[in-house]
């Protein structure tokens, strides 16, 4: 090979690495993905979970907020788990003995067209009751996973065997380091979210009986649960009790960092 | 060196008329009528069956099935909490994924009544349910594998697709 034709082909290789903005994420759901009219958009999940299972879901609606495109707000239900019908414009998690249907967790969504309307999360505690499953980390994992599923994400690797990808929407046989959405999955939401709709298929109410608004004042945002590396991300987490909760996801500018706030707040 | 140069400009022209590109407006998509529904399943298990909410009538579909081999997806009577007598079963199902299997009852459910969706291993390769020899598929936990589910005239529409 010449060096002409090896200066073209890394060339190539190099515009459609940088380029392509699937380059380094590909795990969307099909081309599903809630309508809605901007960015970032709020996904309320309804909690009707036994209480051994709330801070997984706690923590999975802190992991996929981080997304700069959507934050998640868990919500009190009152479904049966056993069933754990839909609600438009929302998702619904549950957890029950499903039986032995070789299932651990399992994700629904209703489209229409290519926009979700509604979504449910089982989580299959015939499984989760027994030894190998019973730990935080497959609890941890597996919600994720699911709650993940309901934006429109597919899983980055299907392979049980493989080295981890540092990521829940992975298939594995050991949890302990796919605890988390990673990068890729942040990426893949910001394509997959990438335009805007000229309607919306979320659920617009709020939570009965309580005044669960906030305003943009950092005193009203509960407690920081999350910060980025770097310091310029953070999650907030208002409980308003009820299981009903807030979280409010900033990016800070430049010159504030979470550090200065809590000490000027203090 | 004006071979390589062709070569990026061809590539980088490709790139930017077929790759998908950003929107930055506001778009309206169109949509199909009516709804449809969609399964993702974390797997534990080798086989695997997922049998959701189903509405009363003489046919219960099943969402997912995935199969070691080839069986069948059988649908059993609630006999005191366990699965009882034979409902129906699903024509051969082949190894794999497969998904919307459909089984006719052999009496039409019946609203409120729960019944049980388990999967049976083809045994005498003649390609029809034969309940004598064709054995209940195991699970890892002991037993068969199996899930129960509701019939209810208020079960949301089901129509799978896949993973």
């Amino acid at each position: 090979m010449n060096i002409s034709l090896k200066t073209g082909l890394s060339a190539i290789a190099a515009i459609i690495l940088l380029s392509s903005p699937f380059a380094f994420a590909d795990h969307a759901w099909g081309t599903y993905h809630w309508a809605r009219t901007a960015n970032p958009f709020t996904l309320k999940m309804g909690d009707n979970l036994t209480s051994n299972w709330d801070p997984y879901l706690a923590t999975a609606a802190a992991d996929w907020s981080l997304s700069s495109v959507l934050d998640v707000t868990v919500v009190a239900s009152g479904k049966n788990p056993k069933t754990c019908r839909p609600t438009a414009g929302r998702g619904e998690v549950c957890n029950a003995r499903y039986g032995s249907t070789g299932w651990v967790g399992i994700a629904q969504i209703w489209v229409t067209g290519t926009h979700i309307t509604q979504g449910v999360v089982k989580m299959n505690d015939t499984y989760f009751n027994t030894k190998k499953y019973n730990t935080p980390a497959w609890r941890n994992l597996v919600m994720c996973q699911e709650v993940g599923h309901l934006f429109g994400l597919d899983h980055q690797d299907e392979n049980t065997t493989n080295a981890n990808l540092g990521t829940c929407m992975d298939y594995t046989n050991d949890p302990s380091t796919n605890q988390h959405p990673n990068q890729h999955d942040y990426d893949m939401l910001e394509t997959i979210y990438a335009h805007l709709d000229s309607s919306t298929t979320l659920s617009q109410t709020t939570a009965k009986g309580k005044n669960m608004t906030i305003s943009d004042d950092p005193r009203e945002w509960g407690r920081e649960i999350r910060r980025s590396r770097d310091g310029r991300a953070s999650l907030y987490e208002r409980d308003f009790g009820d299981g009903q909760k807030i979280l409010t996801h900033v990016f800070w500018a430049e010159e504030f960092s979470a550090d200065r706030l809590s000490r000027a707040t203090r | 060196m004006s071979i390589g140069i062709a070569i990026i400009l061809l590539a980088a022209a490709a790139y930017f008329l077929l790759a998908p590109q950003p929107v930055a407006n506001t778009t309206s998509e169109p949509e199909a009528s009516g709804d449809t529904s969609n399964d993702s399943a974390m797997r534990a298990e080798e086989n695997m069956l997922v049998v959701s909410e189903q509405r009363p009538g003489g046919t219960v579909t099943g969402s997912i099935i995935y199969l070691a081999s080839p069986g069948y997806l059988v649908i059993h009577e609630d006999n005191n909490g366990e699965p009882g007598a034979i409902l129906g079963a699903s024509a051969l199902v082949q190894a794999g994924e497969s998904t919307e299997v459909k089984v006719t009852l052999s009496r039409a459910s019946k609203d409120g009544e729960t019944l049980y969706a388990m999967l049976h291993r083809e045994m005498g390769a003649n390609t029809t349910f034969t309940a004598a020899e064709d054995m209940p598929v195991q699970s890892s936990l002991g037993g068969s594998l199996m899930g129960w589910f509701e019939v209810s005239t208020d079960a949301p529409i089901d129509v799978p697709i896949s993973i």
